[in-house]
């Protein structure tokens, strides 16, 4: 292994380090624009990649797939619009930061933790690399349908912090839009209306854009600053930032695991492992109504995921040759294209390549780390001092034209407005958006999973049979009930005038 | 001693009440029309609707009742913190001052004219005129008209997007 990774080392000469450098900065620029993403990137660069060497080629694209996983944290940190579904989590409290004049310690945050989670994916995938074939193998529909419903879940988690009703509501509401469409492994159209252009359903990026776009825009406009009055937008610090990501170290190695693993998933995908890996952070810590509020962990808990997703889906794409997003697909095309097999051989007899790629990717982290933490935060915390009245139609202007450019269908633009109106209407109100987030960024996943997994096998056993589903299903259970039942149980003990802890003293 | 007790409440429609029907006429109708999806297609629909109609029952039934424990010695609850929205009638010259209601106008404007000419076009007159509206400086307001054309026209460029046709032009 030491020598595979000595090989792959000193493929990295000037020109592949070049090659990062520009993929990171097209990556990151592509990302923080609302709407375009990795994807569009990947795209426009895909064709000028026929010119080049095939390693040269994945690691240009490898390089902005990452860059633009971090970047999409840049206005969802300053401006409540994610660049992508994958930072959508980054906006809960990423923005109010920005929101109390620390827009440079949230931009420091979300450097430091997307590098320092793709870096520790990045090093414990090559650790595990030659296991991970097994590891994959092992994840079923039934499985993958437990872990959406694990996440599922932690839309109650992230309702008590509000109204847990409420929170259904908005979750529900979430998974039923995932509905509308033909259904998934059938030819059934569901709820389209006989109107043709909703057959492909709702774009997931035009929901996103709706509820945080073009919502906040109006909220931004009645509010008429971004940055709290009397508070100083160019506050804050970088160092802070580090010093913060550095004391959550514990949320960050927790949250690249969680990302590693959803992006390993094929479908799972980064926008549910920063939503898996903030809800869990939330779930796990001891003073949960301080998220959303801009607790910094959560930030970290966010963006450290989402870019260790970026190593997690390599596994399937190397392993099988199974792309596990769109940006993958993109990826694989690629290899197809410079002739170079996906298979268990990258995991083996030429594992060195393999090892080359991920070297390339602890290079683009480190790159993001570098632009991230100097140049980013400079420039960013001048955007949010910009007049508001600049800022708004601009970001208007991106979400239409962006969610437009994913399917040139004018329903993603229908969509972008009444979502926008929906999502001002539901936080008048209290409604978890959040949880309405959730719902829509795992319906689809759940779904499909469990309709494999019922055509596998007519009996329910399925989902509790072998070890991991029972783990799983274990897990989503405990997720659901125990806080419930653990505040019933105090309740009635209150009730019955029964002091608890006074009897366990005596015992 | 009662575990709950029951307290009507004055019924208030305001934007909450709006809200929670037209969610609860969103999950009938999605569960009623499940049933014509068969080959397990309605399963998933008529889960989440199902869930979505029952939680906004229960929160429309909370419009009108108030649940609260039967303790003697707690204190007395709050009767009711829906306090109904007072309606304010808004002057023509307010309401344009008002993002709230520009915003959205704008946006639908912006939106109809992009479709009957095609966004390329419609964009830089977007941005034209919120920038009227807003009070930019001359050169904010031709700023904003090029950047708003700019955009457009690299997308047209790059990605082979279709927006400078509308339904007219």
């Amino acid at each position: 292994m030491i020598n595979d990774l000595l090989e792959a080392i000193g493929m990295m000469d000037p020109v592949i380090i070049g090659f990062i450098i520009v993929g990171v900065l097209i990556g990151a620029v592509f990302g923080a624009i609302p709407g375009l993403g990795g994807v569009v990137a990947m795209s426009l660069i895909l064709p000028m990649t026929i010119y080049l060497e095939g390693f040269q080629a994945i690691v240009i694209l490898v390089a902005i797939y990452s860059g633009a996983m971090y970047g999409a944290c840049i206005s969802a940190i300053l401006l409540k619009v994610p660049g992508s579904a994958a930072a959508a989590a980054s906006i809960f409290d990423g923005y109010p930061l920005t929101q109390q004049g620390m827009a440079k310690d949230a931009l420091g945050i979300g450097a430091f933790s997307s590098a320092l989670g793709g870096l520790f994916s990045i090093v414990l995938l090559m650790v595990l690399a030659p296991y991970m074939y097994d590891v994959v193998l092992m994840f079923g529909s039934p499985h993958v349908f437990l872990l959406a419903m694990l996440g599922i879940a932690m839309i109650a988690v992230i309702a008590r912090q509000g109204s847990t009703l409420k929170g259904l509501v908005a979750g529900s509401l979430g998974l039923l839009v995932t509905t509308v469409g033909i259904a998934p492994g059938s030819p059934t159209p569901r709820y389209t209306f006989d109107l043709i252009h909703l057959w492909d359903g709702l774009s997931l990026i035009a929901i996103v854009l709706g509820i945080f776009a073009i919502g906040e825009m109006i909220r931004l406009g009645a509010k008429g600053t971004i940055v709290e009055p009397g508070t100083d937008a160019n506050s804050g610090s970088v160092l802070n930032g580090i010093k913060v990501s550095v004391n959550s170290s514990v949320t960050l190695i927790k949250s690249s695991l969680i990302g590693m693993i959803m992006g390993a998933i094929p479908g799972a995908g980064a926008s549910s492992s920063n939503f898996i890996a903030y809800t869990e952070e939330v779930r796990s810590s001891k003073n949960p109504e301080s998220y959303g509020k801009g607790n910094p962990a959560g930030l970290v808990a966010a963006e450290s995921a989402n870019n260790a997703t970026v190593a997690g889906s390599l596994i399937p794409l190397l392993s099988f040759g199974i792309p596990g997003s769109a940006a993958t697909a993109i990826v694989l095309s690629a290899f197809l294209i410079h002739g170079i097999s996906p298979g268990p051989a990258l995991f083996n007899d030429d594992v060195s390549f393999t090892f080359a790629i991920l070297v390339a990717l602890f290079i683009s982290n480190l790159v993001i780390l570098f632009v991230g933490l100097l140049l980013v935060t400079r420039i960013g915390a001048r955007i949010v001092a910009i007049d508001i009245n600049v800022i708004i139609p601009l970001i208007i202007m991106f979400a239409i034209l962006g969610s437009y450019a994913a399917r040139q269908n004018w329903i993603d633009i229908v969509t972008v407005v009444l979502f926008g109106f929906l999502s001002y209407w539901m936080v008048t109100y209290g409604y978890s958006v959040i949880g309405f987030v959730l719902g829509v960024v795992l319906g689809e996943i759940a779904e499909i999973n469990l309709r494999t997994s019922l055509l596998v096998s007519d009996d329910l056993s399925i989902f509790y049979s072998d070890m991991l589903s029972a783990f799983l299903l274990a897990s989503v259970l405990i997720v659901l009930l125990a806080e419930p039942a653990i505040t019933a149980f105090w309740q009635l003990c209150d009730y019955l005038g029964i002091d608890v802890k006074e009897r366990m003293k005596n015992i | 001693m009662q575990l709950i007790q029951i307290q009507k409440k004055g019924f208030q429609l305001n934007g909450e009440t709006v809200l929670l029907l037209g969610l609860w006429l969103t999950g009938i109708y999605a569960y009623l029309q499940a049933r014509n999806f068969g080959n397990l297609s309605d399963i998933f629909p008529r889960f989440t609707s199902g869930i979505l109609v029952i939680t906004t029952t229960i929160l429309l039934i909370s419009k009108f009742v108030q649940i609260s424990s039967g303790k003697a010695d707690a204190p007395e609850e709050e009767a009711n913190d829906d306090e109904p929205e007072k309606l304010v009638y808004l002057s023509f010259e307010t309401a344009l001052e008002d993002h709230r209601i520009i915003i959205p106008a704008t946006l639908f404007a912006y939106i109809g004219f992009g479709y009957l000419i095609g966004l390329m076009w419609a964009t830089p007159i977007f941005m034209l005129i919120y920038s009227f509206w807003t009070r930019q400086s001359w050169y904010m307001k031709i700023i904003l008209t090029i950047i708003g054309f700019a955009v457009p026209y690299a997308l047209v460029k790059l990605l082979n997007l279709r927006i400078q046709e509308g339904v007219i032009l």
